[in-house]
């Protein structure tokens, strides 16, 4: 599906206008004959200084994405930096939330450092949560550097040609990075245990009906769109939760399972009307189309 | 003809008899497609066929030595049950069940209602409505223990009323093959003789 809005406009230009900064440090640093089949950082060529310019391109390299990585967490608190650790001490419940974000909300498509770069953003903020929700307790600072270590690892490694010549795989990488985040897992699991802590999707089990294949098309295809059920909506407002701590899903121009009522909020550029919510109901097969709001 | 030919076929027991255990059987398989039974079908429709075969067994291998009176009594009983089962059921799945649409399983709803939730509900909004704007999830409104006991219940009368008539019918066979009934001669075969 293709989103293209006025935010994923600034994050590309923000992309680009570091790879162009690196890339012309690196070019001062070592004079190389860069060579390069991705379309983000340089990560090959011909070095005078030997080792030296490539670690110090590695380093860039990792330093860049870091820095894009952090500042995405700021920027971006409602998906890519959303919360994915709390915890509930009156319920004695905890949440956490390792799912990764698509990477082709993070780089262009099939940019070798997609997967690094969403892995970064996913570190800082459990950094972030973990910090925030247990300031006391270290359980997560070993687990969380490995993670860290491994990422950081697999973007030096990326297009750094081995000695038989090839590159290394970024499938690879997703799997030794999936690894780590799993031994977080189990260390977020046993303090649990010690805390009698119960994770927060357990107490309340989801189990909800099959939903009905919804096609959804947004046109023009310039907003963001976003959903969640009618009845958490409503609890949300009752309870008067802070905006920032609405849990939504985003919705794709795609398909979709969906059944029930549902409230969705539109963030539409400002020249097509801002900002539009509203409810709809699913109640059999169709096709939703989402359009700006008429003033 | 007529009523005579009507008594013949009805007195032919064993095929009747037989095509009744069967039907009996497979009745359960055709809410799989109706979807008016507790939920989920898929495990419901086979699991009742299997109570209706083990009744079946049981009373073929228990019940072959009763005397008449007290096959007629359990035949009574059977078929009251069955009845008694069957209002029961229907009203149990019409309360605490809710469909959420076209070839949708029910869903089943509990009824201790979530204390987070409570204060969301008042004469204009009820747990009907919460559950049709929460996806149809009953964990959302009930607690899972109360949707588990419904659950329970209703599963528990629905195998029973099946049960009941699988019984009934097997009271049936067995009495009419342990006491068949005699044919009474036509009034052709009568004068004959």
């Amino acid at each position: 599906m293709n989103l293209m809005g006025a935010k994923s406009t600034n994050r590309f230009t923000d992309i680009l206008t570091v790879c162009l900064l690196v890339t012309s440090v690196s070019w001062l640093n070592a004079q190389p004959r860069i060579t390069s089949n991705a379309s983000s950082l340089p990560y090959r060529g011909e070095m005078i200084d030997g080792q030296t310019s490539s670690d110090t391109r590695k380093q860039d390299s990792v330093g860049s994405l870091n820095q894009l990585a952090s500042e995405e967490i700021v920027r971006d608190i409602e998906f890519l930096g959303k919360t994915r650790f709390s915890v509930d001490l009156h319920d004695q419940t905890y949440f956490y939330d390792p799912t990764p974000v698509s990477a082709s909300f993070v780089l262009a498509k099939d940019d070798p450092y997609e997967v690094p770069l969403e892995a970064l953003i996913r570190i800082k903020a459990l950094r972030r949560d973990f910090s925030a929700a247990v300031p006391t307790n270290d359980f997560w600072i070993a687990p969380l550097g490995s993670i860290e270590a491994v990422v950081n690892a697999c973007i030096r490694d990326l297009g750094e040609p081995k000695a038989d010549g090839t590159t290394t795989d970024v499938r690879k990488c997703s799997v030794r990075i999936q690894a780590q985040f799993d031994k977080l897992g189990e260390s977020i699991s046993s303090f649990a245990s010690a805390q009698k802590f119960t994770p927060s999707e357990i107490l309340r089990r989801r189990d909800p009906a099959p939903g009905y294949r919804v096609q959804i098309k947004i046109d023009p295809p310039s907003a963001r769109v976003r959903v969640m059920p009618l009845l958490e909506y409503r609890k949300n407002q009752y309870f008067k939760i802070p905006l920032t701590n609405y849990r939504w899903n985003d919705l794709l121009a795609s398909e979709s399972d969906m059944i029930g009522w549902y409230h969705y909020r539109a963030e539409w550029p400002a020249e097509l009307n801002g900002l539009e919510e509203g409810d709809f109901c699913i109640t059999k097969p169709q096709a939703i189309t989402f359009k700006p709001p008429q003033k | 003809m007529g009523m005579s030919d009507f008594k013949d076929v009805l007195a032919d027991f064993k095929e009747l008899g037989s095509l009744s255990l069967k039907g009996v059987a497979v009745a359960p398989w055709i809410d799989l497609w109706l979807k008016m039974g507790p939920p989920p079908a898929k495990w419901i429709a086979p699991l009742t066929s299997l109570f209706q075969f083990v009744v079946v067994m049981w009373g073929f291998n228990f019940w072959s030595k009763l005397k008449r009176e007290e096959l007629n009594r359990r035949m009574k009983i059977a078929l009251s049950m069955f009845c008694l089962g069957l209002i029961t059921s229907i009203l149990l799945i019409g309360v605490f069940t809710i469909s959420p649409g076209n070839g949708r399983e029910r869903v089943i709803k509990g009824w201790v209602i979530r204390n987070e939730i409570q204060p969301l509900f008042n004469s204009s909004y009820i747990p009907e409505q919460a559950l049709r704007e929460g996806e149809y999830d009953p964990n959302m409104i009930w607690t899972t223990a109360s949707i588990e006991t419904i659950r329970i219940v209703i599963t528990v009368v629905w195998l029973a009323t099946f049960a009941s008539l699988a019984g009934y019918l097997t009271a049936f066979i067995v009495l009419h093959r342990r006491y068949p009934t005699r044919r009474l001669p036509s009034a052709d075969q009568a004068h004959k003789a």
